[in-house]
C-alpha cells in the first residue's frame, strides 16, 4: 500500500508543484496516474521513491516512511523510470545480478527468474551484450525484469510501455494484472488513456499540482453523467 | 556563414555545458573564483615569463622563448585535438538532433571545426597570449610586434587543429575498428601518450647538435630560436613574423600563415563533410555477443556496488583513460627524465646523499615529507570527485536503491583509494629498499598516507555529490570541463599544507603517528556521520 499524506513540493518558492497531494493506493489494486505534461506525475513519482526531498507531508510505503525510514520503505518497492537509458556499459546479465544482490535474492530464484522474464520479454539471447548496444525497448525490458526479480510488494512504473513492442506491452500488462490479483499494488504513470481506461482499478488526475479527480472510471462516469470516453472527460477536466 | 556561425555559437555554448539554474549571487561568486583562477595561473606564467626571458637575455636568445612558446601552443592543440575532435565530430550527444536538421553537412563540420579552434584559444591565452605580452612589454617591443602577436594567435592554432580533426576523420572514414566507439577512444589516448612519452624519452636522449654546432649557434642573436622554429613550418613563418620586423619578411610569412590556415581550413571542410554524415551515423557502442551461457553468482550488497562501479568506469574509455591511466602514467612520466644513462652512471655519486637521507630520515620532518610526496600523487586521481558525474542524468539510481547514502559513498570512494597503490604501497616499498628504512617508519608513513587516501577520496565524492555536473553532452565534459576536479585539487593541497604544518610541531614520530591517525580516524568517522544525518541536503542536487 502507498499512502500521500498532505505532500507538497515546490521548486521555485512561492510556486507549488505539488500542492497538498491526499491518495491512497490500497493492496490489490492497479492505479492509474494521469495528467498533461507538467502537471506533477513525475514529481509525485520521485517523491515516492526517495529521489527528490518532500516539502511537506509524508508518503508511506506498507507502513514505512520514506523520509525517516528510507532504506526500508525502499526494499518494499521497485522502480520502473520514466528514461530507461542507465548502467549503459554494464551487460543486461550484470544489471540483473547487481539488481539481484542488492535486493538480496537467493541464487536459485535469480536464475529461474532471469531465464523465465528475459526469454518472456525475448531479451534471453542478448543478456550477455552491453546495455548501451540495447534499443529503447530493450532497455526498458532490462529494467522491468530488475523489478520483477525481487517481487517488491509494491510496483512504481513510470511510463512504463513507452518503447516496448506489442507483445512486450501485453505481457507487461497481464504481469500487472496478475501482480495486484496477489494481493500487491501497482502505480503507474501514463499518457495512454486507453491503457488507464482499460487496466486500472483507479485512475487519479493531477493537473497543475493538484489532485482533481481520484476514482473509478464508473465514478468519473457518473460525476459527468454524461457517456463520454476518458479521453473526452480527461480534456474537459484538464483544460478548465 | 551565417547559419554556421550561429550553430558554432550553440555547440560551443553546449560544449561548455553551464550550469543553468544558479542563482545570480552563485553565479557571481562562481565567476569571480574562476577569474582569480586564471589570474593566478596567469601571474605564474608572468613571472616564470619574466625569469626565462631574463636568463636568455644575458646570452642574447631570447628567441628561444617566443619559438619555444610557439612549439608549445601547436604542440598542445594538436594532442588535445585529436581527443576532443573525436569526441565534438561522432560523440557528441547533439548529433542525433542536429543530423536530422536541415543543414548541410559542410555547415556542420565547420561548426564544429569552429568549436575546436576556439577551444585552442582558451588554452593559447596560457601558452602564447600571456608570456608574448609579458615579453613585448619585457623587451619594449612596438605596436607591430602586438599586432603580429594577435594575428599568430588567432591563425596558429588552426592548422594543428584541422590536421587532428582530419585524423579523427581518416580513422573514422577509413578503419572498420574504428568504428567502434570504445576501440576508438582507448587507441587514439594511449596514441596520444605513447607519444607524449617517446617525445620526451626521444627528446632526452637524441641531442643531434654537437657541443661545437651549439657553442656556433648561440654567437648568432637567437641562433638557437631559429634552429627550433626550423622544424615546424607554421612554427617558422610565426616565428619570422614576430621578430624580423627590418624586411617584409615577417609581412610576407604573416600573409603566408593566414592563407595557409584559412586554404586547410576551408579544403577539410569540404573533404570532411563529404564522408562525414556516413561515418557519425556509423558509430557504434558496445558488442553485440550472442552467448547464452550466464555468469550467475551472489556477492554482499557492498561487493555488487563496488564491483558495477569498478566495471562502470573501467568500460567508459573516457573515464578509464582521463582517471584511472593518469595514476600509473603520470609517476612514469616524472619518473623516466632521472632513468637516462647518466644519471644511472653517477649512481655511484649519489651514495653518500642516500646515507645521508638515510640517517636522518625517521623523523616527524621524515615522515612529512613522504607522505606530502603521496599526497602529490593523489592529486592525479579523479576517480572519487568524478564519481558521481560519471553517471550523469542516471545518478539518480542511487536515490531509489535500498542502500543508505554514505555508504553509497563509502563505495564509491573505495576505487580510488584501491587505485592509489603507487603512493599507498609502492612508493614506502621503494623508500624503505633505497634508503634501508626501519620498517616500522615504513608502516607508520603507510598508515598516515592510507588515511589521508580514505579521507581525500572520500571527501571527494562529497566534493561532487554536493555540485554534481550531471547534464553533458559528451563524456569527455565530465573530466576536462569539470570545476570539481580543480575544488579536488585545491583541497588536496589544503590538506598537505596543513598535514605539514602539523608534523612541524612535533619530535616524536610514533606520537605524531597516533595524533595524526587519531584525529583522521575521527574526521572520517564524524564526516560518514555527517552525511548519514544530512543525507536529504547533501544529496538534494541528485534527482
Amino acid at each position: 500500500m502507498i499512502e500521500i499524506q498532505n505532500v507538497s513540493k515546490s521548486y521555485v518558492k512561492d510556486k507549488k508543484t505539488i500542492d497538498n497531494l491526499n491518495m491512497q493506493i490500497k493492496d490489490g489494486e492497479i492505479f492509474g496516474f494521469l495528467g498533461p505534461n507538467g502537471a506533477g506525475k513525475t514529481t509525485t513519482i520521485k517523491m515516492i521513491t526517495g529521489i527528490l526531498k518532500i516539502d511537506e507531508g509524508d508518503i508511506l510505503i506498507d507502513g514505512k516512511s520514506i523520509k525517516t525510514d528510507a532504506v526500508e520503505a525502499k526494499m518494499s518497492f521497485g522502480f520502473v523510470p520514466d528514461s530507461p537509458d542507465m548502467f549503459l556499459k554494464l551487460k543486461g546479465i550484470e544489471y540483473l545480478n547487481f539488481i539481484a544482490d542488492i535486493y538480496k535474492v537467493p541464487i536459485q530464484e535469480r536464475k529461474d527468474k532471469i531465464e523465465a522474464l528475459s526469454k518472456e520479454f525475448g531479451i534471453y539471447e542478448n543478456l550477455n551484450e552491453q546495455i548501451q548496444s540495447y534499443s529503447h525497448g530493450m532497455r526498458q525490458k532490462i529494467l522491468i525484469i530488475g523489478v520483477l526479480l525481487h517481487d517488491p510488494k509494491n510496483w512504481i512504473l513510470d511510463e512504463p510501455l513507452t518503447g516496448l513492442d506489442p507483445k512486450s506491452a501485453y505481457d507487461l500488462k497481464e504481469m500487472m494484472k496478475s501482480h495486484s490479483k496477489k494481493g500487491n499494488t501497482v502505480f503507474f504513470s501514463t499518457h495512454v488513456l486507453e491503457v488507464a481506461e482499460k487496466l486500472c482499478d483507479r485512475i487519479g488526475i493531477v493537473n497543475q499540482g493538484k489532485l482533481i479527480f481520484v476514482g473509478t472510471y464508473e465514478e468519473m462516469k457518473d460525476k459527468f453523467k454524461e457517456n463520454n470516453s476518458l479521453e473526452e472527460m480527461f480534456l474537459e477536466m484538464t483544460e478548465k | 556563414m551565417k547559419e554556421t556561425l550561429i550553430l558554432t555559437k550553440i555547440l560551443f555554448k553546449n560544449s561548455l555545458n553551464i550550469n543553468k539554474g544558479k542563482s545570480k549571487v552563485k553565479a557571481i561568486a562562481m565567476n569571480i573564483l574562476i577569474f582569480l583562477a586564471i589570474a593566478y595561473v596567469a601571474c605564474v606564467m608572468g613571472f616564470l615569463s619574466v625569469e626565462i626571458i631574463e636568463s636568455l637575455k644575458t646570452i642574447n636568445q631570447t628567441g628561444i622563448f617566443l619559438s619555444l612558446c610557439l612549439i608549445l601552443t601547436v604542440s598542445v592543440s594538436l594532442i588535445r585535438s585529436v581527443i576532443s575532435s573525436l569526441h565534438l565530430l561522432y560523440f557528441s550527444k547533439d548529433l542525433e538532433y542536429l543530423l536530422p536538421l536541415p543543414i548541410s553537412a559542410m555547415k556542420i563540420v565547420l561548426a564544429k571545426f569552429n568549436v575546436i579552434i576556439i577551444s585552442s584559444y582558451a588554452l593559447e591565452v596560457f601558452t602564447l597570449a600571456i608570456p608574448f605580452i609579458i615579453y613585448g612589454i619585457y623587451m619594449m617591443q612596438e605596436v607591430t610586434f602586438y599586432i603580429m602577436t594577435a594575428i599568430v594567435f588567432l591563425f596558429l592554432p588552426i592548422i594543428p587543429a584541422i590536421l587532428s580533426a582530419l585524423i579523427s576523420v581518416v580513422l573514422m572514414r577509413f578503419t572498420n575498428m574504428f568504428k567502434n566507439k570504445d576501440i576508438v577512444q582507448y587507441v587514439t589516448v594511449i596514441m596520444s601518450f605513447v607519444i607524449v612519452i617517446a617525445m620526451q624519452f626521444f627528446i632526452m636522449n637524441n641531442s643531434e647538435m654537437t657541443e661545437f654546432m651549439f657553442a656556433n649557434k648561440l654567437l648568432e642573436v637567437d641562433g638557437i630560436a631559429k634552429e627550433i622554429s626550423n622544424y615546424v613550418i607554421i612554427v617558422k613563418q610565426a616565428f619570422i613574423s614576430l621578430t624580423e620586423f627590418e624586411s617584409i619578411e615577417y609581412v610576407k610569412n604573416a600573409i603566408f600563415l593566414i592563407g595557409e590556415s584559412i586554404t586547410i581550413y576551408l579544403l577539410a571542410g569540404v573533404l570532411t563533410a563529404k564522408t562525414y554524415i556516413n561515418s557519425a551515423t556509423n558509430v557504434t557502442s558496445g558488442k553485440r555477443v550472442r552467448n547464452v551461457k550466464l555468469d550467475i553468482s551472489t556477492r554482499s550488497v557492498a561487493k555488487a556496488y563496488i564491483d558495477k562501479e569498478r566495471k562502470m568506469l573501467f568500460r567508459t574509455p573516457v573515464f578509464f583513460l582521463n582517471t584511472v591511466l593518469p595514476i600509473f602514467i603520470l609517476p612514469v612520466i616524472i619518473i623516466l627524465p632521472f632513468t637516462n644513462i647518466e644519471a644511472v652512471d653517477s649512481f655511484e655519486d649519489l651514495v653518500p646523499l642516500i646515507t645521508a637521507i638515510s640517517a636522518n630520515m625517521e623523523n616527524p620532518m621524515g615522515l612529512a615529507i613522504i607522505v606530502c610526496i603521496q599526497i602529490f600523487l593523489y592529486l592525479f586521481n579523479y576517480i572519487s570527485v568524478t564519481s558521481i558525474s560519471r553517471d550523469g542524468e542516471s545518478a539518480f539510481v542511487m536515490k531509489y536503491l535500498p542502500i543508505e547514502l554514505n555508504k553509497q559513498c563509502r563505495y564509491k570512494a573505495i576505487l580510488g583509494i584501491v587505485l592509489n597503490i603507487i603512493p599507498l604501497l609502492i612508493l614506502p616499498l621503494c623508500i624503505k629498499i633505497i634508503f634501508c628504512a626501519n620498517t616500522i617508519f615504513i608502516l607508520e608513513v603507510m598508515l598516515i598516507g592510507f588515511l589521508l587516501n580514505v579521507f581525500i577520496n572520500y571527501f571527494g565524492v562529497l566534493i561532487d555529490v554536493l555540485n554534481p555536473k550531471l547534464h553533458w553532452t559528451t563524456e569527455y565534459s565530465v573530466v576536462k570541463q569539470n570545476m570539481n576536479m580543480l575544488w579536488d585539487m585545491l583541497f588536496v593541497l589544503i590538506v598537505g599544507f596543513i598535514f605539514f604544518m602539523i608534523c612541524t610541531y612535533f619530535e616524536n614520530v610514533h606520537v605524531l603517528t597516533l595524533l595524526l591517525s587519531g584525529i583522521l580516524v575521527i574526521t572520517i568517522v564524524f564526516l560518514d556521520n555527517f552525511v548519514k544525518q544530512n543525507n536529504i541536503n547533501i544529496f538534494k542536487k541528485i534527482s
